[in-house]
């Protein structure tokens, strides 16, 4: 357009125009600049990449044996029993049996992350679906599906979760699903008032003017004026699914021994805290990063996709 | 079908919304959005929609696309009834009439470019392929008066007139023959305004469109129109030739209307007949008349009786100042 020559003398509007109109043209080119430029998400980001490059190489490493036990170990001629100090032979010691806690930290972190992804994955395809087919529908399928939601969203989130499993018997896969089930009517709620929000606007109309059927129009108008929404719900689950997965694993219904995750880890250090302080330590710093960066990476995510909700705080 | 043959027909069009309340979302009330509304639309013409806001005639323009179902009454296109269509035939109508929307900055998905936005009635159709399209986008694109580079832009990149040259370009597309105009002007500078009735005209001097104009100023339907529909609370009070309309309004509403327009010549003096009160609510229609309570003639029969239609001249009049007239 014709002002795109213009610059104004006064820094401030200059780096402001710079910034927003300049960079690139559809919503989410112009987010992954200002995503660029916040650097506590990309910090965030790095770490989360770092993770996932962990978790995926994990099981490659040589070496590196989460289930290997080591009963007694003989240093300078002496008879040692686990659990053994952090070394260079262990890098964060080991456990009551002598399992390198190293090892186990990363095949843990293999398990949270995929927990994590899996689970949230499942709720936001459960949530968004009964979400938008609410909101578009309307009439007595809105009113049955938000009284479901009603009817979870009054259960104890933990015990409900914890329930499931013991049910279905703990595992992996059963912890996703009742992350899933405890985790959906929130994304549904959400997606609704969204949909709801885009279902009165006037180019849905012009789409049904021009003979669109119901299929179309979820797909190709409500589903895209979601998904900026739908990314941001995605990251700022993934860490609570990973906490659920670890507090149903320390209460012994998530994950079972002897494979390692960080929630039955932590579970399982808490009775030596006194003698090998970093059995407990290694894990839950572990956890904590996760979640951190994931937290902050969604953040990040949120303002760079809605940024006027940024300008106007 | 030639010109001047009747395309669109509505005969006693009622549209209610429902009002729910109370705990089990009974219906305790409805907004009688459009009220028993009979007119006809003649191929080739345009026919200008004016009322105030809240009268219900963006509502009528969507029941008569099929947006909405009409509580009662029949809406007949091409002779036929199109509520009563379905499946495929009623698909091909639905080509045949398309929409231009008032505020430009709602009507165009902002996710997707104006090649998508544009493109969407051809690819809904199917049929056509990838190329296709793109070639009949560009065409289209600069027979509303945009280029052909403007097509993989999104919509926040253009101002509010080129969004309405978008949208219209959107409705031409598919080759309509009946064109839905909800007031496609009023949220456009003054000067766009003339550049977007433009080229609606010519448009339909190429390609012979019918128009349903719906406005609230009657300086732009004036300016648009063939014939004219002045709406009250849901009904059509007056119908009538737009230059017996100007020059003889019959209805004391529409009088009041082209008295209210501004004029440059009256600077400073107040509008003689400016309405008093506000309309009415369309939840609680007042009795009789749905005008008496703001009407400067209003008489005893007006609070009682609904006044029927009467041909006043070549105008069609639904008062009861012209009871007598019409015997003769």
């Amino acid at each position: 357009m014709a002002d795109k020559d213009y610059s104004p003398k006064n820094l401030r509007y200059r780096r402001l125009l710079e910034r927003d109109v300049a960079s690139g043209r559809s919503l989410y080119s112009d987010a992954w600049a200002r995503l660029k430029r916040d650097r506590v998400a990309m910090i965030g980001l790095l770490v989360i990449l770092i993770f996932i490059v962990i978790a995926i190489f994990a099981p490659i490493i040589p070496g590196l044996d989460p289930e290997a036990i080591e009963p007694r170990r003989e240093v300078n001629g002496e008879t040692i029993l686990p659990p053994y100090r952090p070394s260079m032979k262990n890098l964060m010691g080991t456990d009551q049996l002598g399992r390198d806690i190293f090892a186990r930290v990363l095949h843990g972190v293999r398990v949270s992350l995929l927990v994590g992804m899996v689970a949230r994955g499942l709720t936001m395809l459960l949530g968004v679906t009964l979400g938008i087919v609410s909101a578009y529908y309307g009439g007595w399928i809105d009113t049955l599906i938000m009284r479901i939601t009603d009817v979870f969203l009054a259960f104890p989130v933990m015990l409900l979760a914890m329930v499931i499993t013991l049910i279905l018997k703990p595992s992996l896969i059963t912890v996703c699903i009742a992350i899933m089930v405890v985790g959906w009517p929130d994304v549904t709620r959400l997606i609704r008032g969204q949909a709801l929000k885009l279902k009165n606007k006037d180019y849905m109309k012009a789409s049904r003017a021009l003979g669109a059927r119901n299929g179309w129009i979820i797909v190709r108008q409500i589903l895209p004026n979601c998904l900026s929404l739908i990314i941001v719900s995605f990251s700022m689950g993934v860490p609570g699914a990973i906490m659920y997965e670890a507090g149903m694993s320390f209460f012994g219904y998530g994950v079972q021994p002897p494979t390692p995750s960080l929630g039955n880890m932590i579970a399982d250090a808490r009775g030596y805290m006194t003698v090998c302080p970093w059995y407990i330590l290694f894990p839950g710093i572990t956890l904590i990063l996760i979640v951190v960066a994931f937290n902050i990476f969604g953040d990040g995510l949120s303002d760079a996709l809605d940024p006027y909700a940024k300008r106007r705080s | 079908m030639g010109k001047g043959d009747v395309l669109v027909r509505l005969e006693n069009v009622v549209k209610h919304f429902p009002i729910k309340g109370g705990v089990f979302l009974r219906q305790v009330d409805s907004v009688k959005a459009v009220n028993g509304v009979s007119f006809e639309i003649r191929e080739g013409e345009t026919f200008g929609l004016v009322g105030e806001s809240g009268c219900g005639k963006s509502t009528l323009g969507n029941v008569i696309l099929g947006l909405e179902k009409p509580t009662s009454g029949r809406i007949y296109y091409d002779q036929q009834d199109i509520n009563a269509l379905r499946g495929a035939k009623r698909r091909s109508i639905r080509h045949q009439m398309q929409i231009v929307f008032q505020d430009p900055f709602e009507s165009l998905n902002p996710r997707m470019t104006v090649e998508e936005i544009v493109g969407e009635g051809l690819r809904i159709q199917g049929g056509m392929s990838k190329k296709e399209i793109h070639t009949r986008v560009i065409h289209m694109l600069q027979r509303v008066g945009l280029n052909a580079e403007h097509a993989l832009r999104y919509p926040h990149e253009f101002s509010g007139g080129q969004r309405q040259r978008i949208g219209i370009a959107r409705a031409l597309i598919v080759q309509p023959r009946f064109i839905v105009c909800d007031e496609p002007v009023s949220a456009l500078d003054v000067s766009v305004q003339a550049q977007i009735i433009n080229l609606l005209r010519s448009l339909q001097r190429e390609f012979g469109y019918t128009y349903l104009f719906v406005a609230h100023g009657l300086n732009v339907v004036r300016h648009m129109s063939d014939r004219v529909g002045v709406m009250y609370l849901g009904q059509l009070v007056e119908v009538a030739d737009a230059d017996e309309i100007f020059a003889y309004p019959r209805h004391p509403y529409t009088q009041a209307l082209i008295s209210a327009i501004p004029d440059v010549g009256m600077r400073g003096k107040p509008f003689e007949s400016a309405l008093s009160g506000d309309v009415p609510s369309p939840v609680n229609l007042p009795s009789g008349c749905p005008f008496h309570p703001r009407c400067p003639y209003a008489k005893d029969i007006c609070r009682m009786q609904m006044p029927d239609t009467h041909m006043v001249g070549r105008a069609q009049v639904m008062c009861h100042l012209y009871d007598d007239e019409s015997i003769h």
